[in-house]
């Protein structure tokens, strides 16, 4: 019963997440979360047509305040939905754009962030 | 419809016992330089346990130097009052690893640069091509100068030709994050902030913490000894299998998957939505079944460069809080930083689209045991 | 006028015949039969050596005159040639090389102060008519021995620093002698030497001038697409 097991699983990640920003021409603006997976599904339907916009993404997380958002996709559509929120260019007549902070297989990975965390250091 | 690449990924699951002669906790502990983050997530808890606190990081602090130059950490004087005097761990900042260069101090007494293709045609030290490069390609170089070497010395000429390399050659600069243990406990951590406090901005920097309380949620039941029993039944070719084998075939599973639990962490730390239906439209996740209710639950997290010496006590603190407490399990995760040159001892760590390394340990009452879960990039090398 | 007569008043006016001549008399008289006149007259002029040929030639039958005997001829050109030795032998003869005892540095030291006028002379920086254009094509062309040259940029580390007086330089490499008086072969490919004059400091690409030194005089240079090396 007791005794020591490894496993390494080293092919395609099964899921990524991504954590990306919505950012609008209007600093007013402000969506929830069912208008930004509506204008996720969007992007991806500007880009890769039907078949796009029925990737399967998942929104873990919505601030309103932020309009942060975690996303999760599977590994196969990684690229896809990367590429189609990085050209997403306006949304409802409004001029907008996605960034993505981070992207990674591992959630856990996206709680913290070492690249952004020290550029604020007190001085 | 195109089919795209999607980045490799690397998971290592482990699972032992503390107590198990052959266990690597200590070594996966303290061979992870660079710590970013701590974060310790505990069942039915109201609040952070003593025992926990006190060993937590909280009071440790580190300095933040900026613009300092790398022939300063060099110098004969340097090194011999604090790389050799202690544990002195130092890790540039702002500087990404795939594009800029980055320089990092081991606790071992090595000098790590991790260079691109100019500075390093440039900068007059024998380094090795990065192992994630293809050949003939190269953009990246890593260089390592022992620094606790005995012909690292002034008058030798290894010692005067890394100096000349540092200060004629190319001013490296950099913003330096510094954490030093010392051997001699009469000294502290103020001699490394006096030491250049007159010549470069110097700050001392405490940990952030972060923490957050969970009211009635749902938590994933674990059985210690079924690790990945859905991934094995599946594809036992692909993974390689260790030890004692699991009692896998019980057709009525009562545990959830160590992959599943990773994610559900993952989901806890990030503050998401754990109440998906499968029917939503914008949030299909939910907790893992089966799951069982608690009323309370603690996620507390520190920031900031944490010695692997302090994560050690928090292990050990964790431990014996577990063993004595009606807690189902407990879990630790430690996030090393993205622009590390090396993750686990001197293995070399890059960034290809993300640059993770972290390891969350996963610590059940019964018997000691634990879970490992490591989570590496594409440009890593498995511990 | 008798023949005696002459002979006394041209005293300096003319030589007297040639002995031959006064021999055979056929020679001097108008002949009468040509053929005895052409086999007189030949056994007189052609070499003595020849003389079994005689007959062939007054019997008027064709024959070659040249590629008598012609092996002999080129065999002593070749040995004309042979004084100066090829790169081959020089090689072998080790005359390239700079023997020990006299690569030290104080040697070249006025080497380099002649050079340093030669480049002063050639590229007439003080002149305010010289344009970084002008500069450049001199540059190009001009001799690079008795330069103080380090290298700045290498894509093999332990090059980099090296610093010496050049006292060779081959289509491939720089031989230059270091402070420490030791003589150091840095080959130009994937390698950025600088050197100074007065104070113009010069960058040189070494996989650009990858020529030898003569050739590099009056060469068309080809621009390359990268500097990287």
């Amino acid at each position: 019963m007791s005794g020591f097991q490894r496993v390494v699983s080293k092919d395609t990640a099964e899921k990524f997440y991504l954590k990306v920003a919505l950012e609008f021409e209007n600093p007013d603006t402000r969506i929830d979360s069912v208008q930004f997976r509506a204008l996720v599904s969007k992007a991806l339907h500007q880009l890769y047509g039907e078949t796009g916009a029925s990737i399967p993404v998942d929104i873990l997380r919505f601030q309103d305040d932020t309009m942060e958002a975690i996303l999760r996709v599977s590994g196969r559509s990684l690229v896809k939905v990367w590429s189609a929120l990085t050209l997403l260019g306006e949304y409802a007549q409004e001029e907008c754009a996605i960034r993505v902070t981070q992207v990674s297989p591992h959630l856990l990975a996206l709680a913290v962030d070492s690249r952004h965390f020290f550029q604020n250091l007190p001085s | 419809m195109v089919e795209f690449l999607s980045p490799k990924s690397k998971t290592i699951f482990e699972s032992s016992a503390f107590i198990h002669k052959n266990s690597r906790h200590t070594s996966c502990v303290s061979d992870h330089y660079f710590n970013h983050a701590v974060e310790v997530f505990l069942p039915c808890c109201d609040s952070l346990p003593d025992a926990v606190q006190v060993s937590s990081p909280q009071r440790q602090e580190y300095y933040a130097v900026k613009r300092l130059p790398l022939a300063e950490l060099t110098n004969a004087e340097f090194v011999s009052r604090f790389v050799k005097a202690g544990r002195l761990y130092v890790l540039s900042i702002g500087q990404h690893i795939d594009t800029h260069n980055v320089a990092a101090i081991l606790p071992t007494g090595r000098l790590i640069l991790s260079v691109n293709k100019d500075t390093y045609q440039e900068l007059g030290l024998e380094g090795k091509p990065s192992q994630f490069e293809k050949p003939r390609k190269v953009t990246k170089y890593s260089v390592e100068v022992n620094l606790v070497a005995e012909s690292f010395c002034k008058g030798k000429k290894n010692y005067e030709r890394v100096q000349w390399c540092f200060k004629d050659r190319l001013d490296l600069t950099f913003d330096f994050l510094l954490a030093w243990q010392p051997n001699d406990p009469s000294q502290s951590l103020d001699d490394l902030g006096s030491f250049w406090s007159s010549k470069y901005e110097c700050l001392r920097v405490e940990q952030r913490q972060h923490s957050f309380q969970m009211r009635n949620q749902s938590i994933p039941v674990i059985d210690s000894s079924l690790l990945l029993h859905r991934q094995h039944k599946s594809n036992q070719d692909a993974s390689r299998m260790n030890g004692s084998s699991q009692g896998c075939e019980e057709t009525q599973v009562r545990s959830c998957d160590a992959a599943e639990v990773y994610e559900w962490l993952g989901a806890v730390a990030c503050q998401c939505d754990c109440s998906g239906a499968s029917d939503s439209f914008v949030n299909t996740y939910r907790c893992p079944e089966p799951s069982q209710q608690v009323s309370s639950s603690v996620c507390h997290r520190w920031t900031g460069l944490i010695t692997s010496e302090r994560i050690l006590h928090m292990l050990d603190a964790l431990r014996s809080k577990v063993e004595c407490s009606r807690m189902p399990w407990a879990a630790l995760t430690v996030h090393g930083f993205t622009d590390s040159p090396v993750s686990w001892g001197s293995r070399e760590h890059g960034f290809s689209k993300y640059g993770n390394n972290l390891y969350t340990f996963v610590i059940f009452p019964k018997e000691q045991r634990y879970w490992l879960i490591m989570g590496i990039g594409d440009h890593d090398v498995c511990p | 006028m008798s023949q005696k007569d002459v002979e006394k008043e041209s005293f300096t006016l003319y030589d007297p015949l040639p002995r031959k001549l006064k021999k055979d008399k056929t020679l001097v008289q108008v002949p009468k039969d040509p053929k005895q006149f052409v086999t007189s007259f030949l056994r007189a002029a052609a070499p003595r050596k020849r003389g079994e040929q005689l007959e062939k030639l007054s019997s008027r039958k064709e024959m070659v005159m040249d590629a008598v005997k012609p092996k002999r001829r080129t065999e002593r050109r070749r040995g004309r040639k042979k004084k100066a030795l090829s790169n081959k032998q020089k090689k072998e003869l080790n005359m390239n090389n700079i023997p020990k005892e006299l690569q030290k540095y104080e040697m070249y030291e006025p080497l380099h102060q002649l050079w340093l006028d030669y480049m002063r002379d050639s590229l007439q920086l003080k002149n305010p008519t010289v344009t970084a254009e002008n500069l450049h094509i001199k540059l190009l062309r001009c001799d690079l021995h008795g330069s103080i040259m380090t290298v700045t940029k290498s894509k093999c580390p332990s090059y980099i620093g090296q610093c010496g007086i050049v006292v060779q330089e081959s289509r491939n490499a720089f031989k230059m002698i270091t402070k420490a008086d030791v003589m150091k072969t840095i080959p130009k490919a994937s390698t950025i030497f600088t050197m100074s004059i007065d104070n113009l400091v010069v960058n040189i690409y070494g996989n650009h001038l990858r020529f030898r030194a003569g050739d590099r005089a009056n060469r068309k240079f080809k621009v390359k697409p990268t500097i990287d090396l």
